[in-house]
């Protein structure tokens, strides 16, 4: 009866450790696995314009790779995703003034993937977005 | 048949009459395009799927024959509505091709649709449910100098922009 009490809290103790050590872990794997599936996204929606390598197209697409615009505004391109963009941006001193057409058609998820694949992948800005949070941005959309 | 054996015969297919502005307000026709071998493709600037690609592959050949009059670029816009010279050109710029024999067509839509199909074989019409508003064909078509069809490659596949690379080359030496 003792080892039942002693072992049971144990037991629940080394259950919430474990728990926890995969929360931690379960978050870079879903961080990882985001910008796998990003990637995937990014070359069927993204790459036909903005290019594999995210450099963009002389003065017709803009970069999205060690870009100063996206830098700036990542935290807009749920929207711009989603709604496209219009009008002149500057981007690394060269200005580009083509229409982005949105891609209605994507999930949060998808917009949040492609999001964590081009802010790591072309930005290094070590940064982690998810469904919940684009969706959220995406009600407070302005273009 | 000749001489009691069949032989294979080639019959080209010559591109129909047309002429069109280009960017710099300058008429282009098949009339003015003789003599050179020419690549053409139908486009749009407003397009997101193939056409960067497409356009892309065009502008890399292009730049090889830079300084080489005798080997053209023609692209038709499927979208004349909002395609104007004026758009076109700023196209150009914004593309930045050196090339100063690559013409950005445009002009009654009509015509430019029933010679995509009928003249150099590819599709072009609009189709709302398509990105971008229409749908086309990605193909590049080599000219030669006597307007004939002698080629067709997908614009945005890397072995045909070298087949097509390789064809220009052929056609140049050919007498």
């Amino acid at each position: 009866m003792n080892r039942i009490k002693f072992i049971v809290p144990l037991s629940f103790l080394v259950l919430i450790i474990a728990l926890g050590l995969n929360a931690c872990g379960g978050n870079d794997q879903g961080k990882g696995e985001s910008i796998n599936n990003g990637m995937a996204l990014f070359k069927t929606n993204c790459s036909a314009c903005h290019q594999t390598d995210g450099g963009g197209l002389a003065g017709l697409y803009p970069p999205l790779k060690n870009s100063d615009y996206f830098k700036a505004n990542h935290a807009k391109l749920p929207c711009i995703i989603r709604n496209g963009l219009n009008g002149e941006i500057t981007v690394n001193g060269v200005k580009f003034d083509q229409q982005m057409p949105g891609i209605g058609s994507l999930s949060p998820a998808e917009i949040a993937d492609i999001s964590n694949y081009v802010m790591n992948n072309f930005n290094e800005l070590n940064t982690y977005t998810n469904t919940d949070e684009v969706t959220k941005t995406l009600s407070t959309c302005n273009n | 048949m000749k001489d009691g054996k069949s032989q294979v015969d080639t019959q080209y297919f010559t591109i129909p009459n047309f002429r069109f502005l280009n960017q710099d307000s300058i008429w282009v026709s098949n009339q003015s395009l003789k003599g050179k071998i020419y690549i053409a493709d139908f486009f749009f600037t407003s397009c997101p799927t193939i056409c960067p690609i497409m356009q892309k592959n065009m502008a890399k050949i292009a730049e090889t024959y830079t300084t080489d009059p005798g080997i053209y670029f023609t692209s038709f816009t499927i979208d004349p509505k909002h395609d104007n010279i004026t758009r076109l050109k700023r196209y150009q710029n914004q593309l930045g091709t050196k090339n100063p024999h690559w013409s950005f067509l445009t002009g009654n839509r009509d015509s430019i649709y029933h010679l995509a199909e009928n003249g150099f074989l590819v599709t072009a019409k609009t189709d709302s449910t398509a990105p971008g508003g229409y749908v086309h064909s990605g193909g590049l078509v080599l000219i030669d100098p006597f307007g004939r069809i002698r080629g067709v490659y997908d614009g945005t596949v890397d072995e045909d922009i070298t087949r097509l690379t390789e064809d220009i080359s052929i056609l140049k030496n050919e007498k």
